[in-house]
């Protein structure tokens, strides 16, 4: 029996949980969550080391005594961008940590401040990037030249880059050890394909869907705090980009941008930027039910000001089925991505192109299977991972 | 309420002006000439004086002219020119130009729709040889309804049964394997689907050969009596119906799900199994009536969805459905016809959007709209 | 005799109307009702009478008769006379009436007059060798046809009647297929199919599904399914399988910007021939199945120099050439350079079309890059790339040509006239002596003499490389059994020559499961 006099020692400290501490918590708890999670990392890590796991340019060149790393040279700009995203991501929880124990109170959560740290090294990093490094593109001709070299390290599958005359010889090959899942109908090794197009769904899948979600929440956030007219002029304009044909946009963005424009990114920007209604309605739903509940009255009475009150309360609650949103609306991208393909809209190297390759001829099985196994395993893991995000924000199952 | 509707209606006004203005700037101001591609491209060598005047005369027609206001009177006609003028200026007069030219273009456009007229088509024509959008897809659009309805009544009929058992079964193994199962579906790519269908199902293929792959019907089906004549439909129809039912499962049988669940925890369900009711008889005659409602909501918003085709399913079973004539419209540039589908689905799902909630409020009395 | 042909096309005709059609299937479809003056022998590719059985050419060449046949009636048993022909002539060239590619023709033909009922007469203002050829007209009914407004003739999009074997009756079921009828009236033999059907499959998969079910009688395939289909004996115990060339197939080919550097230097075109490994191309990615090009004349027409062989594959051959151009890699930095550093790039642009083209071009680039040239592909949608072509704004592109006739005249397609005022000549292909043969070519009426100066334009092309001709496609045809006298003629393979044998089972018709 606890005394009843006063005591010097100070009550138990209760660490106050956020709300997305709780939501992850729960999500701990799901073996198909987190499995999800692991193959989508896991996805993301194989995209962005693809080179060194299939292709023609060597990691480690020893020639006349002079050792050389040529992979480096020929990665492209935007493959160290996305090399440098992957790993910043992973790091994330390890930011978020330190900047918790730096700063307990403060109105934007640590994850947010963490991200945001996070994103600025990115941009600065990738700015210096692209200012000052030129990427080497001449052919290399080290398959030719290998046995001149002492010591060559070849990436695990070692292949050309891309299909020219002699590849065609080896068009439509069974699977066997030299190239595993076989070669499409161009000899290029079915295994480089899958990588690289892992790349192009994970781009059109994360950078879309970021688009949209980030207008989303912020256009939400902005008719959720001022309300009426503002409110009403930006329902309408939701309205009206909910209704715009996408594919007719993406036909017409892909004639209109310049050569130089890679054009997967002129389909991401209009994924994203057709995409956002969905989170705006979540964001604004949420803005809208939380002024009016009765601690944030008490709370304005205090004097504490709106903005500081929503950005606290309303949108972390709003993430959450905004996040569940976002999973599925990786998910679709990636489907329409291959439905892009299949029209013959986009040339990128991409799941949906060879997919489409190998319907024609069945019997090239290792082609399409891989292609739609692929698609499939990508698409349902994002299904999974945000229905057990949606089960966990369920507010009947916290404990 | 009727203040509410009416408020709702005019409100969708300006949201279906918006639409029709982004999506006739979008089209108008794309670069590339429809017109001159189009008879270029169908005729091959063609003297470029006559190219021109055909191309003028099916401008003018389908008010699609380019008016060059602002460059005239910086530069002077095209035909004085000596060589074509070049600079920021020369591309600033230009956009300003074609901007203005697309502003005209679209009051030309809302003004004849204002009186019915919808344009004709660049690139199609029905079978009787008009060029009406409306007609174009009233031609197509039972071919996708047809296939829609039965699909989404599958969808239905399999999904809500499903949905309903597994909020019964919470927890079990019939729940968790239902949804992982669905989620499974949900995920497989239709060209894929379509193409394995087709391969191993479908006749001239390498498997079971039970089920044709192409079009709705068999050649000289007008002459068959009606019964056989449905039977031809439903048999060819099979394939692509399966490739749209599979993945609209899972989410129909989520909603379902969620509502009997939210219901089976309301006070009174709680009521009634305190009563002392037998469980079966709570569940189905008072908790599965209430949770159709959403379903209801669910299946008047999906009406307008019927018209819509899926492109990829129209291309691999050969069928003429509407899906392939907006993407085939769009990569022509087809005006009339962007215009017309775009308009018509947008007014169908937003009216629809009413319908649906208006049925609601009617159904729950709970719920109020000011 | 008698049954119902089963055919099918890849696409739908825009239009079924006889003279302002555009695509090759509505072309299909006029020629089972259409008929012409004169038609060419398909194995001795002569000329022979039609609707005409007599002709006559000044030996000028500029006055052209015909007289037609007594026998020759249109579908509806009205005779086909002198008046028809005149009024097919004044409407293709009519400005107002929507064929200005066929009227392009006629730009020097004075006119079309009636002698009397069955005698037309064509004159022409300069002696032409295609004058014959294109005098020749299809022939329409006027009592059908005849118009006051030309809108009204525009219009016309499913009134196709002629004197051909079949007629077409109100049979074009949008998104469906195309029905013949036999022409019970008509003039010349009886023609052998009670109805020739033509369904619209647009997958190439569903379609050899489809004959393979038994639902089609005869199908173009790509060479893939050729060969895959080949080795089935399934397959080969129900069809047979053709494989020829025709004149309309035309070739494809690279088309260089000759007035844009580096290509406006023949050594360098010459050198990028060279890398392009025809041979390889077409073995791997065609099966075998065409030519390698190298001209822009039909291999078996006689104004093709069947004695130039095209060049290698030779990757020294063409670093030698570039050198001597001017272009050699300077600076070690693995790109070819000329003498002030500029480097060789360029973009290489094409419209979206086959995947087949698009795959070429790829395999292609690899190799230019592997010499140190800087490739970087464009995809155009159709209606802006026309806008380029027409503006020369391009430095290569990778086209095709659609044949037409046997003999062809290079006028339109590398004569320097055709450079301006957007014609075809869109690569800007100018040599002097190009243009005087082919100037004196087009005037020449005596055969071998005019064959003798398309060899020698043959051979300068062959030296000049304006374009990188790639292939003369062939036409690969699979044939159900049941379908006979079904032969392969040097002009290639006409299904009215067809009849449905007497043993072999008729396709599946409005048949349930």
């Amino acid at each position: 029996m606890s005394s009843l006099l006063p005591t010097t020692e100070a009550a138990p400290r209760t660490r106050s949980r956020s709300y997305g501490a709780i939501v992850w918590r729960q999500l701990r708890k799901r073996p198909t969550a987190m499995v999800s999670l692991g193959v989508i990392v896991l996805l993301a890590f194989l995209a962005v080391i693809a080179p060194f796991l299939a292709g023609e340019v060597p990691i480690r060149w020893v020639e006349k005594g002079q050792v050389s790393w040529p992979i480096f040279r020929y990665l492209d700009n935007a493959e160290y961008a996305g090399m440098l995203a992957f790993l910043l991501a992973v790091l994330l929880p390890v930011t978020v940590r330190l900047v918790r124990a730096r700063a307990e109170r403060a109105a934007v959560s640590p994850l947010v401040r963490a991200a945001l740290i996070h994103g600025a090294v990115w941009l600065a990093a990738t700015v210096v990037l692209f200012a000052a490094r030129t990427p080497e593109r001449r052919y290399g001709f080290f398959l030719e030249r290998a046995p001149e070299a002492q010591s060559a390290w070849f990436p695990l599958i070692t292949t050309p880059r891309h299909p020219g005359y002699e590849s065609l010889a080896h068009r439509d090959e069974a699977p066997s050890w030299r190239h595993p899942l076989g070669t499409d109908r161009l000899g290029q090794d079915i295994v480089l394909r899958i990588l690289y197009g892992a790349r192009t769904a994970m781009t059109i899948g994360f950078v879309a869907v970021g688009i949209g979600a980030s207008i989303g929440i912020a256009l939400g956030s902005v008719s959720g705090y001022f309300g009426r007219w503002v409110d009403l002029v930006l329902m309408r304009v939701a309205e009206v980009f909910m209704f715009i044909p996408q594919i007719v946009l993406i036909i017409i963005i892909l004639a209109v941008i310049p050569s130089w424009f890679p054009p997967l990114w002129a389909v991401v920007f209009v994924i994203g930027v057709t995409g956002w209604t969905g989170y705006y309605r979540y964001m604004r739903a949420e803005l809208l039910r939380i002024r009016s509940e009765d601690y944030m009255t008490a709370a304005r009475a205090l004097g504490i000001p709106m903005w500081r009150l929503l950005l606290r309360h309303a949108v972390p609650n709003g993430m959450a089925p905004i996040l569940v949103g976002a999973t599925f609306g990786i998910a679709g991208a990636v489907f329409l991505e291959a439905s892009l393909a299949f029209l013959g809209l986009v040339q990128t190297p991409s799941w949906g192109e060879l997919l489409n390759d190998g319907r024609q001829h069945l019997e090239y099985w290792w082609g399409w299977a891989s292609a739609g196994g692929a698609i499939f395993l990508t698409v349902f893991v994002y299904n999974l991972l945000g229905e057990a995000i949606r089960d966990a924000i369920d507010p009947r199952l916290k404990i | 309420m009727k203040t509410y509707i009416i408020r709702r209606l005019l409100l969708m006004i300006p949201t279906l002006i918006g639409i029709t203005i982004v999506v006739y700037f979008i089209v108008r101001l794309a670069p590339g000439d429809p017109i001159e591609a189009m008879i270029r491209n169908q005729s091959g060598n063609i003297d470029p004086k006559a190219m021109k005047e055909s191309a003028q005369k099916i401008r003018d027609r389908l008010g699609l002219i380019d008016y060059h206001f602002l460059r005239d009177r910086l530069f002077g006609p095209e035909n004085s020119w000596k060589e074509k003028p070049a600079g920021a200026a020369f591309w600033a007069a230009e956009a300003a130009d074609k901007v203005a030219s697309a502003a005209v273009g679209y009051v030309q456009w809302f003004g004849r729709l204002c009186v019915g007229n919808f344009g004709e088509s660049i690139k199609y024509r029905t079978s009787g040889g008009s060029r009406n959008p409306l007609l174009l897809m009233a031609e197509r659009i039972p071919v996708t309804a047809t296939l829609n309805v039965i699909a989404e009544t599958l969808i239905f009929l399999i999904a809500i049964p499903l949905g309903f058992a597994a909020a019964r079964y919470q927890g079990k193994w019939f729940d968790r394997a239902s949804s992982f199962v669905l989620l499974a579906l949900w995920s497989i790519p239709a060209i894929l689907a379509a193409t394995l269908l087709i391969g191993y199902l479908g006749l001239g293929g390498r498997g079971l050969e039970w089920f044709p792959i192409g079009n709705l019907h068999s050649f000289g089906y007008e002459k068959l009596p009606l019964g056989a004549y449905l039977k031809d439909l439903l048999w060819h129809a099979a394939l692509p119906v399966v490739c749209l039912v599979y993945g609209g499962l899972a989410y129909l049988a989520k909603m379902g799900r969620a509502s009997l669940l939210e219901n089976l925890r309301a006070d009174y369900v709680r009521t009634a199994r305190a009563k002392g009711l037998p469980e079966e008889r709570v569940v189905y005659h008072h908790a599965l009536r209430n949770s159709l409602l959403p379903m209801i909501t669910a299946l008047v918003l999906a009406i307008p969805g019927l018209i819509g085709g899926s492109v990829i399913v129209e291309y691999i079973f050969s069928i003429q459905g509407t899906g392939l004539l907006l993407v085939d419209a769009a990569k022509a540039y087809d005006l009339a016809l962007i215009m017309a589908e775009t308009l018509l689905y947008g007014v169908l799902t937003l009216v629809f959007l009413l319908i649906g909630d208006v049925l609601y409020a009617w159904a729950d009395p709970r719920v109020r709209y000011e | 005799m008698g049954g119902t042909l089963h055919g099918n096309f890849n696409a739908e005709p825009q239009t079924l109307n006889p003279l302002t059609y555009k695509d090759l299937y509505a072309r299909y479809v006029k020629e089972y009702v259409v008929e012409a003056l004169l038609d060419r022998d398909p194995d001795t590719l002569q000329f022979i009478p039609w609707l005409a059985d007599r002709w006559e050419v000044s030996p000028d060449g500029l006055i052209i008769t015909f007289h037609l046949d007594p026998r020759a009636k249109f579908s509806d048993g009205m005779p086909v006379t002198a008046d028809d022909v005149v009024f097919t002539y004044q409407t293709i060239v009519n400005p107002k009436i929507d064929c200005q590619s066929l009227a392009s023709y006629f730009e020097d033909c004075r006119g079309c007059e009636k002698i009397d009922d069955r005698t037309v007469r064509f004159t022409w203002k300069k002696p032409y060798f295609l004058s014959l050829e294109f005098s020749a007209i299809d022939v329409l009914p006027k009592h059908v046809y005849q118009f006051k407004d030309p809108k009204e003739f525009n219009d016309i999009n499913d009134i196709l009647v002629g004197s051909g074997p079949y007629k077409f009756n109100k049979g074009w079921k949008t998104g469906q297929h195309i029905i013949l009828e036999r022409n019970e009236n008509y003039w010349g033999n009886p023609p052998s199919f009670d109805r020739v059907v033509y369904r619209f499959i647009l997958e190439e998969q569903a379609s050899v599904q489809a004959i393979l079910a038994g639902e089609l009688d005869f199908l173009a395939v790509t060479p893939e399914w050729w060969m895959k289909l080949k080795e089935r004996p399934d397959v080969t115990d129900r069809f047979n399988l053709y494989r020829y060339s025709t004149p309309s197939n035309g070739y494809s080919y690279i088309g260089w910007n000759n007035a844009r550097p580096p290509f406006d230097d023949a050594r360098v075109r010459l050198a990028m021939t060279h890398l392009v490994w025809r041979d390889q191309i077409l073995k791997y990615m065609d099966y075998g199945v065409g030519l390698v090009a190298t001209g822009p004349f039909w291999p078996p027409s006689p104004q093709c120099d069947t004695g130039i062989h095209p060049w290698p594959f030779d990757r020294d051959a063409a670093r030698k050439l570039f050198k001597e151009a001017g272009w050699e890699d300077r600076n070690g930095d693995g790109w070819l350079e000329n003498t002030e550093g500029k480097r060789f790039e360029f973009e290489f642009c094409t419209a979206s079309g086959a995947q087949a083209t698009r795959d070429e071009i790829r395999i292609i680039g690899e190799e230019f890059r592997r010499m140190g040239i800087d490739m970087h592909v464009r995809l155009y949608e159709w209606s802006i790339f026309t806008v380029k072509l027409d503006n020369r704004d391009f430095d290569v592109v990778m086209l095709a040509w659609g044949g037409g006739g046997v003999e062809e005249d290079p006028y339109q397609t590398f004569h320097s006239s055709q450079i301006a005022n957007r014609g075809s000549n869109f690569i800007s292909f100018r040599s002097a002596e190009a243009d005087r043969l082919i100037e004196t070519a087009r005037m020449t009426l005596d055969a071998p003499k005019r064959n003798a100066l398309y060899h020698q334009f043959h051979r300068l092309l062959h030296r000049e490389q304006p374009y990188t001709f790639m292939f003369d496609r062939e036409s690969l045809r699979l044939v159900s059994k049941r379908v006979k006298g079904t032969q392969v003629h040097k002009m290639g393979m006409f299904p009215m020559d067809w009849w449905i044998g007497k043993e072999g089972a008729a396709p599946r018709e409005g048949q349930g499961p």
